[in-house]
C-alpha cells in the first residue's frame, strides 16, 4: 500500500513537474530562438528554409550565419543584403558581408561593407583589417583618411608609421614631420622607424633646425640609445651638412657628445666623430663615456692619434680604461705598447689576456703568449684581432698547437672561424 | 668546305641551344635545378626560418629548383659543383663578415661555371667588394627619400603584386644606377643624379629590400614584387622542362591531412543530448568514410595526451588501421608542421605561403593551403576552398593541401567544409595521394635529371616518383608524339603544357614541335588528357594504344575519332565531351587490368 502511494506521489510530482516546464517555455520569438538552439544546426537551417512567415531579423541573421556555414556564401549574402533594408543593425551585417566578399575574393566590397561596419562601430581590428584592403587595393586616400580619423595614441606602432607614410606620400612634409615627431615621443617598437622617417623629410625640405631640436630632445630621452643611431646615421647620409647638423645637435644636447661619437663612429663617418671629440683633448682626461667612444673611434677608423695623445695624457695613478690598448695593437702590433711599458704590469696583464698575449710575443716570450691567447679564447674577444695576435706565434710552434687544441676546445675553434 | 664549317656551327649551336635558352654552366650535362642561397647566420640563424626560405623558396621550387644554403658567417665550402647550379640568390640585412672573400668566392664559381652565374641580389649585397661586384658604389648608397611617388619609374612587371609597389619616406640604399646597367625601379636622387632600387647588369639582378617587403598596420610582411619575377632571372627563356609537383595525369594533387589537435573536445550540447560529441567521434565518421587517402598525424603524444582517454585511444587505433588511412606522427617545427618521423613532408606556416603558395622541398616544404577565419567560416576551411577555387596565378601551381585539426570538426560549418573538400578530392576532379607518396614525388623532383637531347628535346632520368613534367612558356608549342616515348599524355593550362609521364617508363623522351610545323596527323594516335585510374606501360602499336589501369574513375582522352575501348575483354562506353576528346569510366576492379583503346582498326 505504501508502495502504491509512493507511486502515486512520483507521478502527480512528475506532472506536476511538466505543468511547470511548459509554464516555463519562453514564448513567441524567445520560444523559436530556445528551440533552434535545441537542434542541430544543419536542422536549425532546414527548419529556417522551410519558414512560411517572414522571419524576424533576429532569426534571419541566424539563417544567413547558417547558411554561410554550410558553404553556401552566395545564398548567405543575399540573405543578409535582404535583411539590411529592414534592420538597424548595421555593423554586424556589414561585418558579415564583408568576410563573405572576402571569401569570395571581392576586396573592394569587402572594404565597402566594413567601412560602413566601421563608421558605425568603431573597432581597432576591424580597423587594421579595413586599413589592409585599401593598401591591397591601392586606395591611399581612404586608407589615410580610415587612420586621420583616430589620434595617433589610439593607433598601434605600425599604423602610426603607415599614417605618416601615406602622408609624406601626398606630399604633406609639415604635416608628417609633426605626425612622425608626435609619434616619437609616444614611445614603443617603431620608435626608430618613426624617426628615421622624421629625419629624411627634416633633411630633404633643409629643415636643418628642426633636425637639430628634435634630435636634441630625443637624445636627452629615454629612447636615446636607439635614437642616436637613426639620427647618426641620418648625418652619414648628408656629407656636407654633416659636420653642422652634428656640432648643431651636440650643443643643443651636450650630454650625447659620447653617445654621437660612437654612433657617427660606426656609421663610418669619422671626420666628423674626431671633430666632436676635440674637446676632450682640451680637457685633462676624458670622462668615462668619452674613453669608450675614443676607443671605439680608433679601432673602427685605424686613427689611433686621439687615443694615443689621451692615453699619455694619463697620470701613473689613473686607471687606463678597459680596451683602451686594443686598438692600438690592431694597428701597431705589440710595439705599439713600448711607450706605455710602465703600465704592463702583472696585475694589469692578468685581465688584459690579449695585450698580455701581444707584449709576450713583442718579448719573444712565446710560452707566455700561448698561455694568454688561450686565457683571451675564453673572454670575449674579436676573433680577427685573437688570430692577428697569434699570427706572432707562426714559426714557433705554438700557433700550431693552438690549431691542434682548437679541435676539441670550442673556444679555440670560435677564434679561428671566419 | 665553307658549307661544312657552317653546316658544323649550325649542328654546334642546335645542341647548345636548349643549354642557353635554361642558363647553364658549360659543365652541366642536365637542366639544372639547384640555386646557391646565400644568408648570414648572424642575423637569420636558420635556412628554414631564413627570408629566401619564406619569400623564395616556394617560387624557386615551382620553377624546379630549390635552393643549396650556404651560411657566409662559417667557412664557405671552397667548390660547389656547379653542374646542377642556375645561379645565386643573396638576402642580406647589413655587411657580411668577409665581403672580399665572398666576392672571390663568387668569382670562383662563376670561373668554375664557365660563365657568369646568374646573381639575384637583395638587399645590402655585404659590403663594399660585393657591391663593386655589382658595379655599383655602395659608399654613396644610402641616401634619403621623402616618399613621394612622383618621380618613381617602375618596369610594368615590377609593379606590386599583393600590394601597389610603395616606398617610405625614410634612409634607404639607393646607388647611383650603375653606368651599364638596365633600370628595373628608380627614384629621383636628392643630388639630381636617379638613384636604383632595382637594376639588371648582365646576369645580376639587384634590388632593394623595399620594393620586395613591406610591412601592414600589424607588422606582418606584405610581399610586394612578383617572385616570380626575381626567380626569372634563373630560368632563362623560352619552353623550359620542370618538374611539377601538382598535377597528375592531367589532375591537380590533393592532400588530406588530419592532426589530432583538439582530439577529445567537445561539441557545445545541443538539446539531444547534454554532452556534445567529441572531436575523435566526429573524425573517425567523417574521415572514415570518406575512399579519399587521409594522412593521419598519429600518433604523437607530443601533440596531444590521447592515451589517457581509452574511447579517444581506440577512435584513433580504428581509424589509423583504415585501409585508406596512412598514420604517422606529426610534430610542430619552427614556422610549421612536420609529419612523419624521419620527416617525409614538411607543412610550412600559413604566413609562409597563402591561397597561392606553392609546394617546397627539402629542407622547407610545402604550405598548406589556408582561408582567413570569417563570418560563419571560423576554421576558415570555407574560405581555404574559395581560395583553392580561385587559385588561377598560374593555375594549379600547388597542390590541394586540406589540413584538418580534429577541433575544426566541432563546428558544423569546419564539418561540413571538411565534407565538401574530402567528396572534391574522392571524385574525378582530383588525383588524391597519400602523403608518403608525395613526398616520395617531391623526392623525385629533387632527383630528377633532365637532359636536353636535341634543340627543345629532354631525357628525363632519376625521376623516382615524380610523373609529371611542366613545360613552361609553351606557347607555340606542343608534343611531338611522334618522336616522344614513355609520355601518356599531355594538358595544356595557358602557355604551360603537364606531360604525364608513363610511371614503368624509367627515362621518358620529350620532344617539342612547333604548332605551325607539317606534320601528318596520325588518325591512330590517343593520349590521355585526365585520368583518375592509374596508368602505365602505354604501348602504341598501329590502331591499338594499350595501357595497364588500376582503380576506378573517369579517363578522358583525345583522339581524332570515336575510339573502342575495352577493360580487358569488358567493352566500356565511349562518351564525347568536345571535338576530339572522349571519356570512359572505369569500373571497379580488384587488380589492375589492360585497357585498349582502338581508333579506326579494321
Amino acid at each position: 500500500m505504501k508502495e502504491r502511494e509512493a507511486l502515486f506521489t512520483l507521478i502527480a510530482l512528475a506532472f506536476a513537474s511538466a505543468g511547470v516546464a511548459v509554464l516555463l517555455v519562453p514564448r513567441g520569438e524567445l520560444n523559436r530562438e530556445g528551440q533552434l538552439a535545441a537542434v542541430p544546426r544543419s536542422e536549425a537551417l532546414m527548419q529556417l528554409d522551410a519558414a512560411q512567415e517572414p522571419l524576424t531579423p533576429q532569426l534571419a541573421f541566424r539563417q544567413a550565419e547558417l547558411t554561410a556555414a554550410s558553404g553556401d556564401a552566395q545564398k548567405a549574402d543575399a540573405l543578409l543584403a535582404a535583411l539590411a533594408d529592414r534592420t538597424t543593425e548595421i555593423e554586424a551585417i556589414a561585418s558579415a558581408r564583408a568576410d563573405l566578399a572576402l571569401r569570395g575574393g571581392d576586396l573592394a566590397l569587402a572594404a565597402e561593407h566594413l567601412a560602413r561596419a566601421q563608421s558605425a562601430a568603431p573597432d581597432r581590428v576591424r580597423r587594421q583589417r579595413l586599413g589592409l584592403i585599401y593598401r591591397r587595393l591601392g586606395d591611399t586616400e581612404a586608407e589615410r583618411a580610415l587612420l586621420s580619423l583616430e589620434s595617433m595614441d589610439a593607433l598601434s606602432g605600425w599604423e602610426r608609421v603607415r599614417l605618416v607614410d601615406l602622408t609624406a606620400t601626398e606630399g604633406a612634409t609639415a604635416q608628417a614631420l609633426a605626425l612622425a615627431d608626435f609619434a616619437v615621443t609616444l614611445g614603443g617598437e617603431q620608435v626608430p622607424l618613426l624617426a628615421d622617417r622624421f629625419i629624411a623629410l627634416a633633411l630633404i625640405s633643409e629643415d636643418f633646425d628642426a633636425f637639430s631640436q628634435v634630435a636634441a630632445r630625443w637624445l636627452a630621452g629615454p629612447d636615446a640609445p636607439a635614437l642616436a643611431v637613426t639620427v647618426a646615421q641620418g648625418i652619414a647620409t648628408q656629407p656636407r651638412q654633416a659636420s653642422m647638423l652634428a656640432h648643431s645637435v651636440v650643443t643643443l644636447a651636450p650630454a650625447s657628445r659620447a653617445r654621437m661619437v660612437e654612433e657617427l663612429t660606426r656609421a663610418r663617418l669619422y671626420r666628423v666623430a674626431r671633430e666632436l671629440m676635440q674637446p676632450w683633448m682640451d680637457d685633462a682626461v676624458p670622462h668615462l663615456g668619452g674613453w669608450s667612444a675614443l676607443i671605439l673611434y680608433a679601432d673602427f677608423s685605424g686613427d689611433v692619434s686621439l687615443l694615443d695623445k689621451a692615453l699619455r695624457r694619463l697620470r701613473p695613478k689613473d686607471i687606463v680604461p678597459q680596451g683602451a690598448f686594443l686598438p692600438l695593437i690592431r694597428y701597431g702590433g705589440g710595439q705599439a705598447l713600448l711607450p706605455y711599458q710602465a703600465r704592463m704590469t702583472p696585475d694589469f696583464l692578468a685581465n688584459a689576456p690579449l695585450v698580455e698575449a701581444s707584449w709576450a710575443i713583442w718579448w719573444q716570450r712565446h710560452h707566455e703568449a700561448f698561455a694568454a691567447l688561450q686565457r683571451a679564447a675564453r673572454s670575449e674577444t674579436d676573433p680577427v684581432l685573437w688570430r692577428a695576435v697569434a699570427d706572432g706565434l707562426q714559426g714557433t710552434g705554438y700557433l700550431e698547437r693552438l690549431k691542434v687544441l682548437s679541435q676539441t676546445d670550442d673556444n679555440l675553434a670560435d677564434m679561428f672561424k671566419t | 668546305m665553307s658549307v661544312f664549317w657552317v653546316g658544323t656551327a649550325l649542328s654546334i649551336a642546335l645542341v647548345l641551344m636548349p643549354l642557353r635558352s635554361v642558363a647553364a654552366c658549360l659543365t652541366a650535362a642536365a637542366v639544372p635545378n639547384r640555386v646557391i642561397a646565400l644568408f648570414d647566420s648572424r642575423e637569420e640563424p636558420t635556412p628554414e626560418t631564413s627570408r629566401i626560405a619564406q619569400h623564395l623558396a616556394g617560387p624557386l621550387a615551382k620553377n624546379g629548383l630549390f635552393p643549396t644554403y650556404v651560411d657566409v658567417s662559417r667557412p664557405i665550402p671552397a667548390s660547389i659543383a656547379t653542374n646542377d647550379i642556375s645561379g645565386v640568390v643573396s638576402w642580406f640585412g647589413t655587411a657580411v663578415q668577409n665581403d672580399d672573400g665572398l666576392a672571390a668566392w663568387l668569382d670562383a664559381q662563376d670561373a668554375d661555371c664557365g660563365r657568369p652565374l646568374p646573381l639575384v641580389v637583395i638587399g645590402d649585397p655585404g659590403g663594399p667588394a660585393l657591391w663593386a661586384r655589382l658595379g655599383a658604389n655602395g659608399a654613396t648608397a644610402w641616401t634619403l627619400h621623402n616618399g613621394v611617388r612622383e618621380g618613381m619609374k617602375v618596369m610594368p612587371q615590377w609593379r606590386g603584386i599583393r600590394a601597389p609597389l610603395e616606398i617610405p619616406p625614410g634612409r634607404l640604399l639607393a646607388p647611383r644606377l650603375p653606368l651599364d646597367a638596365e633600370p628595373l625601379i628608380t627614384i629621383p636622387g636628392l643630388d639630381e643624379v636617379e638613384r636604383a632600387l632595382g637594376f639588371r647588369r648582365g646576369a645580376q639582378t639587384w634590388l632593394s629590400e623595399l620594393t620586395m617587403l613591406a610591412k601592414d598596420s600589424r607588422g606582418v610582411a606584405l610581399v610586394t614584387v612578383d617572385p616570380d619575377q626575381i626567380v626569372a632571372a634563373f630560368t632563362g627563356d623560352g619552353p623550359r622542362a620542370v618538374p611539377d609537383l601538382a598535377m597528375f595525369q592531367g589532375l591537380r594533387i590533393a592532400l588530406a591531412i588530419l592532426l589530432t589537435d583538439g582530439w577529445r573536445l567537445r561539441a557545445p550540447a545541443s538539446g539531444r543530448s547534454s554532452l556534445g560529441q567529441p572531436a575523435y567521434a566526429l573524425a573517425k565518421a567523417i574521415f572514415g568514410e570518406t575512399s579519399a587517402p587521409v594522412s593521419f598525424g598519429w600518433p604523437d603524444a607530443t601533440t596531444d595526451k590521447i592515451g589517457s582517454d581509452a574511447d579517444a585511444t581506440d577512435a584513433g587505433h580504428a581509424l589509423a588501421t583504415l585501409p585508406h588511412v596512412s598514420a604517422l606522427p606529426a610534430y610542430n617545427i619552427a614556422g610549421g608542421i612536420s609529419l612523419g618521423s624521419p620527416p617525409l613532408l614538411r607543412l610550412s606556416h600559413p604566413s609562409f605561403g597563402g591561397p597561392k603558395a606553392t609546394p617546397r622541398a627539402g629542407s622547407s616544404a610545402i604550405s598548406e593551403l589556408v582561408g582567413p577565419p570569417g563570418f560563419a567560416d571560423p576554421t576558415g576551411l570555407h574560405a581555404r576552398a574559395a581560395a583553392v577555387a580561385r587559385s588561377d596565378t598560374p593555375w594549379p601551381s600547388s597542390p590541394d593541401v586540406l589540413v584538418i585539426r580534429a577541433r575544426d570538426l566541432l563546428d558544423m560549418s569546419g564539418q561540413l567544409a571538411a565534407m565538401r573538400a574530402l567528396e572534391l578530392h574522392a571524385s574525378d576532379a582530383r588525383a588524391a595521394m597519400k602523403i608518403e607518396r608525395y613526398a616520395g614525388w617531391l623526392e623525385g623532383a629533387l632527383s630528377a635529371q633532365i637532359v636536353p637531347e636535341g634543340p627543345y628535346a629532354w631525357r628525363v632520368q632519376n625521376r623516382g616518383a615524380l610523373n609529371t613534367l611542366r613545360i613552361d612558356r609553351a606557347e607555340g608549342w606542343v608534343i611531338d608524339m611522334s618522336r616522344s616515348t614513355g609520355i601518356l599524355g599531355t594538358s595544356r593550362y595557358g602557355p604551360t603544357l603537364f606531360v604525364a609521364l608513363d610511371p614503368a617508363s624509367s627515362a621518358p623522351f620529350l620532344a617539342l614541335r612547333s604548332t605551325t610545323a607539317a606534320v601528318t596527323a596520325d588518325p591512330a594516335f590517343v593520349e590521355v588528357v585526365e585520368a583518375g585510374p592509374e596508368l602505365s606501360n602505354v604501348n602504341r602499336e598501329g590502331c591499338q594504344t594499350v595501357f595497364t589501369a588500376e582503380g576506378r574513375g573517369q579517363i578522358k582522352f583525345r583522339s581524332s575519332a570515336k575510339p573502342a575501348v575495352k577493360l580487358g575483354r569488358l567493352s566500356l562506353e565511349v562518351v564525347p565531351t568536345e571535338s576530339d576528346l572522349w571519356h570512359v569510366s572505369l569500373p571497379t576492379r580488384a587488380a589492375s587490368e589492360t585497357l585498349s583503346i582502338a581508333v579506326g582498326c579494321p
